[in-house]
């Protein structure tokens, strides 16, 4: 529990996550808690990044990935004509997306370090991390949202469904499924709406607004300017204390950037007058 | 440089050693201790009601519907972090759907299952232990997606709405998850794993932010050293965070389809048992709710209820924080559950 620290604040930070990542996967009050992605993996990606198959994966946000076999099953005990496409598939999907982390990496990498350099009283540990922080997640939000990367995701989520599929990983459906009752509660379900539907229809061909006559929308959507106006004030007189706080209160507490609440004007709802039905 | 930064690595060292050795010595930490029961239970639901005594039958009512995602007990992670409790406290009858795990032979359970069905049950047990025909619902997250498909489809039954972190409007730029997904084969997931892994869910989030979610909390874990409340609810957190259920396999299918895929919803081209869900149908009073640093469902996605909703009397409520801080932080504490109250009792 008490480690010796090295002198590589890099080499720090990776022994501290890996030795707390290990204790909180075993500590018994989190028993269920999914290991934190490793920091030492990623750090490690630059110190070895002729290695990517086995540290890219294990990066944060992408540990999900690092194994596609659940534990009971290993690639060895399914035959290759199986899963040979799929797992090509997947080999492929993983290397394109370690691609794209090294690009972010190294570019995060490159920030922090002009950053540190031009602060020459960076030497605050925690700071600099504060730092490697802030660029990782610049970096990563530039590129995540882009088409690129969300197509780098999703592959490789549907390359690992296929693998699982073609190596048969994964509960298979029940067979004791009630879809006969299912279908129909579904066929209920669509006369239902039908009669609804004749229902409206009857109601307005008799004049009547069908919806007023079914509870509080009907207050909402009918009341004139004067009731609108009633209900305000009698909402001020009931909340009046309330209101005053909230009106008095400084508008930046703890950290609040904004405190708003907007009441949207009648005349902000263009389509009431409108409506598309 | 290279002397301090040595020393700074030692101090760091020593405080995270000891802020470990300090979570070790924790119990096993208690989530959701506010006081309540089961008043109704079907296949796939419980609802409960919280606090106890006959006062409650004055209180306001609201029905909370929480997400299928995760489990609600973030709305009562702990006795000051509980936005439940401070419902109560703001004088509101509090009643919860839990959605129950699906298990094998639940695979094929629908969207149209949880909204019109189980959601519907939930509804009518409320109003019948409050002896009244209509609800106020609170929606979070995907549970307000649930709650606008259930108030357009129940005009009826829905007196007050209010949603939280509720997203809307699924193709918004910054909507990160949606992007990813848009193009992910979820049949092919379906039939492959039937009932979808939660633990895939929950990498997924991670995924979102990688550097802070992997890196940086567990380095701040430091800043708790011999601070054993923070440390418990740290302990809570990552209980709450690691413990998500599996999903429904078709209602996953169907969430995913409709909403991420198609935004059905804004294009009023969703359709729930054989009936069209448009949001416009909505004439009920609605509380619009979002946290402007959400990452999961960024403000945009919230706020797009605005040109959609067929009510007059909407507002909305900012929130100065993120997508888990509107549940359990301190700010969020003071902030929202007295101004949900207000905004429901003046509508009563």
């Amino acid at each position: 529990m008490n480690p010796i620290p090295p002198t590589n604040w890099a080499q720090a930070l990776a022994q501290l996550q890996s030795q707390f990542a290990a204790t909180l996967s075993h500590a018994e009050r989190t028993a269920g808690t999914r290991p934190l992605a490793n920091l030492s993996d990623w750090l490690q990606t630059f110190n070895e990044p002729t290695d990517p198959t086995t540290t890219t994966a294990q990066a944060p946000g992408l540990a999900f990935m690092a194994n596609p076999w659940p534990s009971s099953v290993s690639p060895v005990t399914v035959g290759t004509g199986r899963w040979g496409v799929a797992a090509t598939r997947y080999q492929e999907a993983l290397a394109a997306l370690h691609k794209a982390w090294l690009k972010i990496g190294i570019e995060a990498w490159s920030r922090l370090h002009g950053a540190l350099t031009t602060n020459e009283t960076m030497d605050n540990l925690r700071a600099s991390y504060d730092l490697w922080i802030y660029y990782g997640e610049q970096v990563f939000a530039e590129q995540a949202h882009g088409q690129h990367y969300a197509g780098l995701v999703s592959e490789l989520i549907n390359a690992q469904v296929v693998l699982h599929l073609e190596c048969g990983i994964g509960n298979q459906p029940s067979s004791d499924d009630p879809q006969q009752l299912r279908q129909e509660l579904a066929e209920a379900r669509s006369r239902e709406a039908s009669l609804r539907s004749d229902l409206k229809t009857l109601r307005e061909s008799h004049g009547d607004d069908s919806t007023s006559s079914l509870g509080p929308a009907k207050k909402v959507r009918v009341r004139p300017t004067s009731s609108r106006k009633k209900l305000t004030k009698k909402r001020s007189t009931k909340q009046a204390d309330r209101t005053d706080a909230q009106k008095t209160a400084p508008a930046n507490t703890q950290g609040a950037r904004k405190k708003t609440v907007k009441k949207k004007p009648r005349d902000a709802k263009p389509r009431l007058g409108d409506s598309r039905r | 440089m290279s002397h301090t930064v040595d020393k700074s690595t030692q101090a760091l060292a020593a405080r995270l050693a000891r802020s470990l050795a300090q979570l070790a010595q924790l119990g096993v930490p208690e989530i959701g201790t506010s006081q309540h029961e089961t008043i109704f239970s079907g296949r796939g639901f419980r609802l409960l009601r919280y606090g106890s005594g006959s006062e409650r039958a004055q209180a306001c009512p609201v029905l909370i519907v929480y997400a299928l995602v995760n489990r609600p007990w973030v709305l009562d992670l702990e006795p000051q972090r509980s936005i439940i409790a401070r419902l109560m406290d703001a004088g509101l009858d509090v009643f919860l759907v839990e959605w129950t795990d699906p298990g094998q032979d639940d695979q094929g359970t629908t969207l149209t299952d949880y909204i019109c069905d189980m959601l519907d049950q939930c509804v009518d047990a409320t109003c019948t232990a409050r002896h009244e025909t209509t609800v106020n619902l609170l929606g979070v997250c995907q549970g307000g997606t649930f709650s606008l498909c259930y108030s357009a489809l129940f005009t009826h039954k829905v007196r007050n709405l209010i949603t939280m972190v509720t997203p809307v409007d699924f193709h918004t730029e910054d909507n990160l998850l949606s992007h990813w997904v848009r193009d992910v084969d979820v049949e092919q997931m379906v039939s492959c794993y039937g009932n979808v892994p939660g633990a895939f869910l929950n990498a997924l989030f991670v995924a979102l932010q990688p550097f802070r979610l992997g890196g940086k909390k567990a380095l701040d874990l430091a800043d708790l050293a011999d601070d054993y409340d923070r440390l418990q609810t740290f302990a809570r957190m990552e209980h709450w965070i690691a413990d998500s259920p599996d999903q429904a396999g078709r209602a996953f299918a169907d969430f995913l389809t409709m909403l991420f895929q198609r935004n059905s919803l804004v294009k009023g081209q969703m359709v729930l048992g054989g009936r069209a869900v448009r949001l416009d149908d909505i004439r009920c009073p609605i509380l619009n709710v979002y946290a402007l640093a959400d990452h999961l469902v960024p403000a945009t996605a919230s706020r797009a209820l605005a040109q959609h909703a067929g009510c007059t009397d909407y507002t909305e409520l900012a929130f100065d924080g993120g997508h888990i801080g509107i549940y359990v932080s301190r700010h969020a504490q003071q902030q929202i559950p007295p101004k949900v109250a207000a905004w429901l009792q003046a509508r009563q």
